[in-house]
C-alpha cells in the first residue's frame, strides 16, 4: 500500500506541462541577461533603463495571463462565455452525424479512398449544418486489416481551452512573475508604490506556493480520510437520514414531539438526555426509532463536518490569496500609470 | 394542433380504438402535409414517429454500396415508421412525399399507448410482414449479400416470435437451429450461469448465424432484456428454400463466417467476474461487471489523487444547465488499486448504454437514442413517473421538480457576480437546492404532462454530455484533469492510455 501524502502521491499532473518548460525559460533567460551583463536587479546604482523596462513589462504579460485564467474561469461560471453561444440545435448535431456516418460507409465501401477527400467531406458535412463551430473531424487510419482505411473521428472543439492548461499557466507564469518582480524591483522593501507592490506581489506568490503545496498532496491525504465515507456521500446519507427523521416524527406521540425536538440541539448530553426521556416514556411508540436515527444523523453530521473542515482547510490558502491578488492587480495598474504618466 | 377530421377514425387501423385511445388521437396525433419532393426520413436518421397517409404516397429509397434503390412505396391509408416507434431503431431507408401528401403523426408516446390495442397491433404487424419487413431483412448483416428476389423466397418463411421480460430464447450449448433478428426489445448473451457477459443484441442486431457455419451450439444463454419482439428463421429454412442454389447457401455460410471473426475480434468488451487476474478487489468487479458496467459506453471517472475537491466540475454542469440542476454527482463506485491504495471513483453520471434499460421501461417515449449515440430526454414527454430512474443499473437518473403552471421548462435563474466568490458567495443568494424547493409549487400548479390525463411529478434529469455545446462541462472545467471520461474496462485493466491509473 501506498503512503498516502507521500512522495509517490503527489499530484504530479499539476505539475506535468509545457507551460513550466516556457515559464522556466523566461525567468532563466532574464536571468542570464543579467549574469552576462552583470546589470543589478531594480534600481540599485548602475542600473540598465532595458533591463528594468523588459522585466516590467515581462512580469505584467505574465499577470495579463494568469488574469486571462481568472477571467475564464468567471465567466464560464456566470454563464457568459461566448462558448455558451455556439450552442446548436440538437437536431442539426444529429443531421451532420448522419452524414458522417454516410461518409464512414463510402470509406468502408472503398468509393472514399484518399484522405484528404475524406476531411474535407467531413469538414463540408459539419459546416453544412453549422456545427463546425463544436465539432472538429480528425482522420485517423483504420487499425486492423478488415478495418476501413480510414476513421472519422469528431471532437468537442474546446474553443478556450481546457481549463487544466489555463491553471498550469496560472502556476507557471505566476511563479515566474514572482520572480520578475524580484528582478524588476530589486527585492527592496522600500516606502512607497514600489515597496508594496513587492510586499504584495511576495504575499499573493507566496500564498500561491502554500496553495499548490495543499494542491499537491491533499488530494491524497483526502482520499485516504475519505476511505469509509466521502463528503459527497455523507451529505447524500444526511439528506436522506433527515427524510426519515421527518417522517419519525409523525409516528411519535404529539406531546412528545416538542420534547424531543428540543433534544436535538443537544450537544455531549444528547446520549443521556435521550435515555432519559426514554425511560420516561416507556412504551412511547415510534420514540426508540426515533432517537436511533437522530443519533445516526448526528454521526453522520459530525463526520460531515469534520470532511468538511479538512476540505476547506484545503481551500483556505486563497482567502489570502484572492482578495491580495485583486489588491496586487489595483497596485500594479496604478504604477503602470504612474510610469507611463510621470 | 390541428384538428383530426373524425374520417381518421373511419380508418381500419383505427376503428376500433377505445374511447379513451380515440381523445388520445385527438389531442395528441398532428396532420403535417408535405409539398411533393419532400424528404421527411433520412436512411439512419432517427424518426421515432408512426405516419399514416391520408392522402398522396411515399416511396421509400435505400443507399447500398453507392447505389441508391427503391424498396417500395406506401400510398393512401398506409404507414410506416412502426420500428421506430417501437424500438428506437434508426430508419432503414429514405422516405421521399411522391405528390403533396398529408399524413396522420403519432409521436412514439402516443403509437405506444395505441399499440396496446389488440385490433391496431394485429393490422401493424401485419402490415408490417407485407411491406417493412423485407426492408427489415435487408440491415441484416447476414442477408445483405442475397438479393431481393432470394429475400423474398424466405420472407414467407420468417416468424414473428414476442418474449416477456426474463424469457431464455436460447440456452448456452443447445443446437443452433434458428437466426435470430431482433425487431423490438433487447437480449442479453451470457454464458458460465450468467457469470461472463458476452453481448448484448438490440433492435436489427441478429444472432445465430453460426447456424450457417455449421457450429451447432449456442456460445451462451440468449435472455431477453425487457419484452421482446424477434423475427425467427430456421436453418432448415435456407436448405430448403436454396436447395437449387448452393451459391447462396455458401454466400450465407461464408457471410456469417464473416461476421463471427469479426465478433471475435470485438471481445475487449467481454471478461469474466470469475476471472479476478486485477489487482483490485472482486467485490469492486462484482460491482462494476455485475451492474453490466460493460455495456455502457464510458464513464466519468475521477482520479481521486488530483481531484482538490474544488467543485469546479459541479458548478460548471450547473451553469451549462439552465434549470441550475447539476446532472453530476460524485456520489458514485469507488475503485481502490490493492497494491498501490490508487483511488478513482465512477462517478454518477450517464454510461449511455448500449442497451439502455431506462429507455425500455419508458412508456411515454420520454427517453430516445440520438445518431451520436447518447440516450436524450424528450422533455415535453416525461411525465414522471419514475420507471426509468427505478430501471437505471446505475442509479443516475435523479427527479427534478415540475415546471411550475404555464411554463414549460424551469426558468433560468443566472448567478450573479457575488455569488460566485468562494467561501461567502453563498451569502449573497439562496443555494440551488433552496431555488429547487422553491419551484416546487403547489399541487394545484404542477404541469401536466404531455399525454393528457397523466399528471407530471416532475421531470427527470441525466447527464446529457453537455448536448449542442463544444465540450463535456465538467471535463473541460477541471483544473487539475482529474476528471475524465472513459471505458470502465480500461480502469479495471489498467488499460488506460491517458495515465489515470498507475501501470501495474
Amino acid at each position: 500500500m501506498s503512503d498516502p501524502g507521500g512522495r509517490r502521491d503527489l499530484n504530479r499532473r499539476l505539475f506535468q506541462s509545457w507551460h513550466g518548460a516556457i515559464a522556466g525559460a523566461i525567468v532563466l533567460s532574464f536571468v542570464g541577461w543579467m549574469l552576462a551583463t552583470g546589470v543589478p536587479a531594480g534600481r540599485e546604482p548602475g542600473y540598465d533603463r532595458t533591463f528594468l523596462l523588459a522585466t516590467g513589462w515581462a512580469t505584467l504579460a505574465l499577470f495579463l495571463v494568469v488574469l486571462l485564467h481568472v477571467t475564464r474561469k468567471y465567466v464560464h461560471k456566470l454563464g457568459i462565455s461566448p462558448e455558451f453561444r455556439m450552442r446548436v440545435p440538437i437536431g442539426e448535431l444529429e443531421r451532420a452525424e448522419t452524414e458522417l456516418n454516410a461518409i464512414r460507409r463510402q470509406v468502408a465501401g472503398g468509393t472514399l479512398t484518399d484522405r484528404g477527400d475524406v476531411l474535407r467531406a467531413a469538414k463540408t458535412a459539419l459546416r453544412r449544418h453549422g456545427v463546425h463551430k463544436i465539432l472538429r473531424v480528425e482522420i485517423e487510419p483504420g487499425d486492423g486489416p478488415n478495418a476501413p482505411a480510414w476513421r472519422v473521428l469528431a471532437h468537442p472543439t474546446f474553443p478556450l481551452g481546457k481549463m487544466f492548461h489555463w491553471m498550469h499557466a496560472h502556476l507557471f507564469y505566476g511563479l515566474a512573475a514572482g520572480v520578475l518582480v524580484f528582478l524588476h524591483g530589486g527585492g527592496a522593501l522600500q516606502a512607497g508604490l514600489g515597496g508594496v507592490l513587492t510586499v504584495l506581489a511576495l504575499v499573493v506568490v507566496g500564498s500561491g506556493l502554500v496553495g499548490i503545496w495543499f494542491w499537491a498532496t491533499g488530494p491524497a491525504r483526502m482520499t485516504a480520510d475519505e476511505r469509509d465515507l466521502s463528503a459527497e456521500k455523507a451529505f447524500a446519507l444526511h439528506e436522506n437520514l433527515e427524510r426519515k427523521v421527518r417522517a419519525a416524527y409523525d409516528d411519535v406521540d404529539e406531546s412528545l414531539r416538542a420534547e424531543v425536538r428540543s433534544l436535538e440541539d443537544a450537544g455531549e448530553d444528547f446520549a443521556a438526555r435521550a435515555k432519559a426521556l426514554l425511560a420516561k416514556s416507556a412504551g412511547a411508540s415510534g420514540l426508540t426509532d426515533l432517537f436511533a436515527l437522530l443519533g445516526q444523523r448526528r454521526r453522520v453530521a459530525a463526520e460531515l463536518r469534520r470532511l468538511m473542515r479538512r476540505r476547506s482547510r484545503m481551500h483556505a490558502w486563497r482567502v489570502l490569496h484572492i482578495p491580495v491578488a485583486i489588491v496586487l492587480a489595483a497596485a500594479v495598474v496604478v504604477h503602470l500609470v504612474s510610469v507611463l504618466r510621470y | 394542433m390541428a384538428d383530426i377530421p373524425q374520417e381518421v377514425f373511419a380508418l381500419p387501423l383505427f376503428e376500433k380504438l377505445n374511447p379513451k385511445q380515440k381523445k388520445l388521437v385527438e389531442s395528441e396525433a398532428s396532420l403535417e402535409v408535405c409539398p411533393a419532393d419532400t424528404v421527411f426520413a433520412h436512411q439512419s436518421e432517427y424518426l421515432a414517429r408512426f405516419c399514416v397517409i391520408l392522402q398522396g404516397g411515399v416511396t421509400m429509397y435505400r443507399k447500398e454500396g453507392g447505389e441508391t434503390k427503391v424498396l417500395g412505396a406506401f400510398g393512401q391509408k398506409d404507414w410506416f415508421g412502426e420500428l421506430g416507434a417501437l424500438s428506437n431503431q434508426p430508419e432503414p431507408a429514405t422516405l421521399r412525399a411522391d405528390t403533396r401528401t398529408t399524413f396522420l403523426v403519432c409521436e412514439q408516446a402516443l403509437f405506444k399507448q395505441l399499440y396496446k390495442n389488440k385490433h391496431f397491433k394485429g393490422l401493424v404487424d401485419e402490415t408490417y410482414r407485407r411491406l417493412s419487413l423485407s426492408v427489415h431483412l435487408r440491415v441484416a448483416p447476414i442477408f445483405k449479400s442475397l438479393s431481393p428476389a432470394e429475400l423474398r423466397a424466405i420472407e414467407s418463411h420468417v416468424s414473428m416470435v414476442e418474449y416477456d421480460k426474463g424469457r431464455v430464447i436460447a440456452e448456452e450449448g443447445g443446437e443452433a437451429d434458428a437466426i435470430y433478428l431482433v425487431r423490438s426489445g433487447a437480449v442479453s448473451c451470457t454464458k458460465d450461469g450468467g457469470k461472463s457477459i458476452l453481448g448484448y443484441h438490440m433492435a436489427n442486431s441478429s444472432f445465430g448465424e453460426r447456424a450457417l457455419t455449421g457450429q451447432k451450439a449456442w456460445p451462451g444463454t440468449y435472455e431477453t432484456m425487457a419484452p421482446t419482439a424477434v423475427l425467427k428463421v430456421s436453418v432448415s429454412v435456407f436448405r430448403d428454400v436454396f436447395a437449387q442454389e448452393p451459391r447462396v447457401l455458401d454466400v450465407l455460410a461464408r457471410t456469417a463466417g464473416f461476421i463471427i471473426a469479426e465478433e471475435m475480434g470485438e471481445t475487449t468488451g467481454v471478461f469474466d467476474i470469475a476471472h479476478d487476474d486485477s489487482a483490485f478487489s472482486a467485490d469492486e468487479l462484482e460491482v462494476m461487471v455485475g451492474k453490466q458496467s460493460v455495456k455502457g459506453g464510458e464513464a466519468l471517472v475521477i482520479d481521486m489523487h488530483s481531484c482538490v475537491r474544488c467543485n469546479a466540475c459541479v458548478e460548471a454542469c450547473v451553469s451549462v444547465h439552465d434549470d441550475r440542476v447539476p446532472r453530476l454527482s460524485k456520489t458514485g463506485t469507488r475503485v481502490v488499486h490493492k497494491e498501490t491504495g490508487h483511488t478513482v471513483t465512477l462517478a454518477t453520471s450517464c454510461y449511455n448504454c448500449e442497451i439502455p434499460e431506462c429507455m425500455m421501461a419508458c412508456e411515454y417515449g420520454a427517453i430516445r437514442r440520438d445518431v451520436q449515440g447518447l440516450i436524450r430526454y424528450v422533455w415535453d414527454n416525461c411525465v414522471g413517473c419514475q420507471m426509468c430512474s427505478t430501471a437505471c443499473p446505475y442509479g443516475v437518473i435523479s427527479m427534478t421538480p415540475p415546471p411550475r403552471a404555464g411554463e414549460t421548462e424551469p426558468s433560468f435563474q443566472r448567478h450573479w457576480f457575488l455569488q460566485t466568490i468562494p467561501f461567502i458567495g453563498k451569502r449573497f443568494g439562496g443555494s440551488h437546492r433552496a431555488d429547487a424547493k422553491k419551484d416546487e409549487g403547489t399541487s394545484e400548479e404542477k404541469a401536466v404532462g404531455k399525454l393528457r390525463g397523466v399528471e407530471s411529478r416532475g421531470k427527470a434529469i441525466k447527464c446529457d454530455l453537455c448536448a449542442g455545446l463544444p465540450f463535456e462541462a465538467c471535463v473541460y472545467n477541471c483544473p487539475t484533469q482529474a476528471i475524465v471520461r472513459i471505458n470502465p474496462e480500461k480502469v479495471l485493466t489498467g488499460r488506460d492510455s491517458r495515465g489515470l491509473l498507475p501501470k501495474h
